[in-house]
């Protein structure tokens, strides 16, 4: 009996150790997810996810700054928002055991780089195209028959 | 001296067969910021520059495989994690004049060059992967069932999961191209410490729109 207390008192400080370090750190990141079964999982932020079948899900985290840390006005409001993003993704899905199952195209600028590319003419040639690529192209994605397209572009400051 | 009798002789040939399987289903990893350590048998490939458009390393594990380190968890069927670094444009890299840009055909990346590059290799006993720091994508796929805590997965899965997780670094531009049934052909590039438009690439838009 005080083995069978020994061993999961050792599994439980196993377990503990693991979910101190999962998924809490405070960074920038996207992620997809394409599940066929049983699937209880979480990412940081996030509430359990529990999914039984097929469930395909594209998750964006982004840090925000803690109340403490915000810049805050004459008024007392806090003028610091969130951390500043520019990006724009395309996630293509299928059947995951055809030839493409997944096909991801990620750019993004982050923090500072997101504020300079921004304001600067190529970045917002580059994102006007993606935009309007996107304005053309969502209507006649969402009506077809897989594969299926995910496309997205956009920024927070 | 003691006799070493043919029954002996078959209880170790017994043992050894039924160590066999247990030694090509099981192994273990252990994950840390610099270098991954796998021990047991492991399938694995990589690309590099300037064959590849990124540094790429993929792994395979068959059986029962656990980790540790970064990401803890155990795994019982297949279970395959790619981790992709990009090739670093920023001003200050000292290779970065050497680097020409590439435009993203499917010729090129599904070319025969290409082709030869995706064969699988094989380590018996342990392979130690490096890790570069500025990897900003891992994929992982498991066959089976999976119990995962960590920064790349916190879960609980039975049947199939592919997850991808893309981490571009502050300060940057980060740009990647993955395909899941040819990873080793991903492109990846990264501009880092931008911190204003002075400091954007010259030929970035042409790079973006070719």
């Amino acid at each position: 009996m005080k083995a069978y207390a020994i061993a999961t008192l050792r599994i439980g400080s196993v377990l503990a150790l693991a979910l101190t370090h999962s998924g809490c750190a405070n960074v920038l990141g996207f992620g997809t997810a394409t599940k066929f079964g049983l699937d209880i999982s979480q990412r940081a932020d996030q509430t359990v996810d529990v999914s039984l079948g097929y469930d395909r899900a594209e998750i964006a985290s982004i840090p925000a700054p803690k109340n403490n840390n915000a810049t805050l006005d004459e008024n007392g409001k806090s003028v610091s928002d969130t951390y500043s993003v520019l990006g724009s993704f395309k996630v293509t899905y299928d059947n995951p055991f055809t030839d493409e199952p997944l096909v991801l195209h990620q750019l993004f600028a982050t923090g500072a780089a997101a504020r300079a590319a921004a304001r600067d003419s190529r970045m917002q040639a580059y994102f006007g195209t993606e935009a309007h690529e996107i304005a053309v192209n969502q209507p006649a994605a969402a009506n077809s028959t897989p594969p299926q397209t995910i496309q997205s572009t956009g920024g927070t400051k | 001296m003691q006799h070493v009798t043919r029954a002996d002789r078959r209880l170790l040939g017994t043992a050894l067969v039924a160590l066999c399987p247990m030694w090509a289903l099981t192994g273990c990893a252990w994950r840390s910021m610099t270098a991954d350590h796998y021990f047991g048998p492991v399938l694995f490939r990589s690309s590099a520059p300037p064959s590849g458009r990124a540094y790429v390393n993929q792994v395979m594990r068959i059986g029962v495989s656990g980790e540790a380190g970064t990401n803890w968890g155990v795994t019982f069927g297949v279970s395959e994690r790619t981790m992709v670094a990009p090739e670093d444009f920023s001003a200050g890299n000292p290779h970065q004049n050497a680097k020409t840009f590439r435009p993203e055909t499917p010729s090129v990346r599904h070319g025969a060059a290409a082709e030869h590059t995706e064969q699988w290799h094989f380590s018996p006993f342990y392979l130690r992967v490096e890790r570069p720091q500025n990897a900003f994508f891992i994929a992982r796929t498991t066959y089976g069932a999976e119990l995962g805590a960590g920064d790349e997965a916190c879960a609980l899965t039975a049947g199939f999961a592919r997850r991808t997780l893309f981490t571009p670094p502050d300060n940057s531009i980060s740009q990647i191209h993955f395909e899941a049934a040819h990873p080793l052909q991903a492109s990846a590039r990264i501009w880092r410490d931008i911190k204003s438009t002075d400091l954007l690439p010259t030929h970035l838009g042409e790079e973006l729109m070719p």
